[in-house]
């Protein structure tokens, strides 16, 4: 019954971010890597969390189900509803840091749940209006429409898979819904756990073997124009500290002041048409569609183009 | 395998039954024998017009090849009470003469016409027919089903009952029906060549066979699973009355096979082409109609407009709309935008409504004009 309720959404790193802005969250955004190396990851930095997401196909991971970690300081939410399988591994980032500003709401959230065993947190994440109408309003168009049929449903019956790695409390945790509890991977450093991340997920691939894994990488960061925003303030500081001879550290600063304000113009671009695209999204396309039928019908175009349409499905 | 035990087995492009004539001096005599002319792909994959004598095992007696519009069957004007057709030969002024002889001449234009079809473009219409889908043949299958009372008896609703009851069984026995005889009184005599009509004495009496026999066997297909779900009498009822309660109770079952096989259901994306909107969106002032129904926030531009149009969120809303209507639910939304909620069991059917609502605003406007 309550999977009625929640509508696929795209697994979008524009989606995703404008969701947790939606929740209350201040200050992260999502973006989507192709790479765990090294310089991606310093790049990114600083990484709150990773998230996995593939095409579940049903098939078995041909390792052995690894031992689950019942640790009373880590949430985790048994996966409930299929459809919110991506807002789920998002919140069990979100949710397992403390230098995240979660909102007041998320926040409230979390105490709420805190004793719940995994299923009813789960069970509550389902429950949550707020998280709810925030990912249902990134479905699309008409009320109506939602209603009677998810274009995505049943078309294939591969669901996507979304596994959540961050570290908590020094180890790094791998965070699957579909899991009894929440797999600890090891020791970690706060640096460099993206590299231990990176092995899990290797392993995890070759465990399905040749099989055509589709499969995303996001990572939870912070938000970049911020980040940007600040390291450029931090170099205006120093600019301002330097004394008149101090010529080639200026050149030095003003080349990296360039070249920060260069990544923030592009990411306020990306931004832009993330929101655009959000915006798309979540608009009624209905009295446009009808409209511009109406207009071909006003002109007599109407009819033929349905025989000809007719024609060549045939 | 033959719908009608006492139909051909074989299908053809086109087939009729029909005479010959015989061009004697400047006269025209019909050869009396039944026969058929039909048309078909032969090996040499060139288009054949055969003619042949309707018995058992007959081999074509007349085969030519027919280049794309190198020839016209049209009908012989001159004679009056005949139903005389000729095959003329462009390139060879070459003519031959036909009559024809099924009972119901309803059918004879649409053969002609279907002659003339292949004749003018045939490697389009053999690789059409030869398809054979099931959507065509579904439509063959009503139309026969419909014209089957002003036809031949051998094609009768029992017999098509049966054959769909021993679908997965051997085949009824049916007697061999044969043709009614057929008399001619005096032949259709026409001078091929003479422009001014001359006397005909008599029509000729065509056999009753109907127009257009047994329907490729695949049409049983996807009327086979309507089988079992058929209360056929066991043995044919010569009643009239039943029959017919017969062939209107197959008709319903057959309108209810969706040859959903055959055609897929149109969608919005293949009306709402690129190619049939760019030229609409070139229009300034159309665009501008359009603006209450951007996103908020939008600039108000034409060149906004058609962004929005080729965005993949349009795409995508298109798609959701097409999967609603052809779930038929979407009753409420047609109603909200003035339609007939009946009107909302497919995308067809929505947009055929918006036309008609577009029609009817025009009219309505026009008489207030008056």
């Amino acid at each position: 019954m309550a999977e009625e309720m929640w509508c696929t959404i795209e697994s979008d790193p524009g989606v995703f971010t404008e969701l947790m802005a939606g929740m209350g969250c201040q200050g992260v955004q999502m973006e989507e890597i192709y790479s765990l190396d090294e310089a991606t990851m310093e790049e990114l930095k600083p990484i709150y969390g990773l998230i996995f997401l593939f095409k579940w196909q049903n098939k078995k991971n041909g390792q052995p189900t690894p031992e689950v970690d019942d640790n009373p300081n880590v949430f985790f939410a048994n996966q409930v509803i299929n459809n919110a399988c991506a807002t789920q591994a998002i919140l069990q980032i979100l949710l397992n840091r403390d230098d995240i500003e979660i909102g007041e709401e998320l926040r409230n959230f979390k105490e709420f749940t805190a004793d719940f065993p995994s299923d009813m947190k789960g069970l509550a994440i389902s429950n949550s209006e707020l998280v709810r109408t925030v990912h249902n309003s990134f479905a699309r168009s008409d009320p109506f429409v939602n209603e009677i049929v998810d274009p995505n449903a049943g078309k294939d019956q591969d669901v996507y898979h979304f596994i959540a790695y961050t570290p908590i409390h020094g180890a790094l945790y791998e965070l699957d819904g579909l899991s009894r509890g929440p797999v600890n991977l090891g020791a970690c450093d706060d640096n460099n756990w993206t590299n231990q991340a990176n092995e899990a997920i290797q392993r995890r691939m070759q465990g399905y073997g040749d099989s055509e894994l589709h499969f995303s990488l996001m990572a939870l960061t912070k938000d970049k124009v911020e980040s940007y925003q600040e390291q450029i303030e931090e170099l205006d500081g120093l600019l301002l500290s330097l004394g008149e001879d101090a010529v080639n550290e200026r050149n030095q600063l003003n080349n990296q002041r360039s070249s920060l304000q260069h990544k923030l113009h592009m990411e306020q671009e990306k931004r832009a048409r993330w929101h655009r695209e959000n915006v798309l999204r979540k608009h009624n396309f209905i009295p446009m569609i009808y409209n511009l039928l109406k207009k071909l019908a006003e002109k007599d175009q109407l009819v033929p183009l349905v025989t000809k349409a007719k024609e060549k499905k045939q | 395998m033959s719908l009608f035990p006492t139909a051909p087995t074989e299908t053809h492009l086109v087939e009729f039954n029909a005479g010959k004539c015989v061009v004697e001096d400047s006269w025209i005599k019909p050869d009396t024998r039944k026969g058929k002319l039909y048309m078909d792909q032969g090996d040499d994959q060139l288009l054949h017009l055969y003619w042949k004598e309707r018995k058992n095992n007959s081999t074509p007696e007349d085969d030519m090849i027919i280049f794309s519009e190198e020839a016209e069957f049209t009908k012989v004007e001159e004679c009056t009470t005949g139903r005389v057709y000729v095959l003329k030969f462009k390139t060879s002024n070459e003519t031959h003469f036909y009559w024809m002889q099924n009972k119901n001449e309803d059918n004879d234009h649409a053969l002609v016409e279907r002659v003339n079809e292949l004749i003018s473009d045939p490697e389009t219409n053999m690789n059409i027919s030869s398809e054979l889908d099931e959507s065509a043949s579904h439509d063959e299958l009503m139309r026969l089903l419909n014209d089957a009372e002003s036809q031949d008896p051998n094609l009768t609703p029992e017999n098509l009952l049966q054959f769909l009851n021993s679908m997965n069984n051997n085949m009824g026995t049916q007697d061999d029906e044969d043709d009614d005889s057929f008399e001619v009184n005096t032949p259709p005599a026409t001078r091929s060549s003479a422009p001014a009509p001359r006397p005909v004495a008599a029509t000729p009496v065509t056999s009753a066979t109907p127009a257009t026999p047994a329907t490729p066997a695949t049409p049983a297909a996807p009327a086979a699973p309507a089988a079992p779900a058929v209360p056929v009498a066991e043995t044919p009822n010569t009643n009239q009355q039943q029959s017919n309660e017969q062939l209107d109770q197959l008709r319903q079952i057959l309108a209810n096979i969706q040859p959903a096989e055959g055609s897929k259901p149109i969608s919005l994306s293949d009306v709402l082409t690129s190619q049939s909107l760019t030229p609409l969106l070139n229009d300034p002032e159309m665009c501008a109609t359009l603006f209450p129904f951007l996103p908020e926030g939008s600039e108000r531009s034409a060149e906004e407009v058609r962004q929005v149009v080729r965005s993949p969120q349009f795409s995508q809303a298109l798609q959701s709309l097409s999967a609603a209507l052809a779930t038929g639910q979407l009753g409420p939304l047609l109603s909200q935008l003035g339609l007939d909620p009946s009107a909302g069991n497919s995308v067809e059917s929505f947009l055929i409504a918006v036309g008609e609502q577009a029609k009817q605003k025009k009219n309505d406007d026009a008489m207030d004009e008056d």
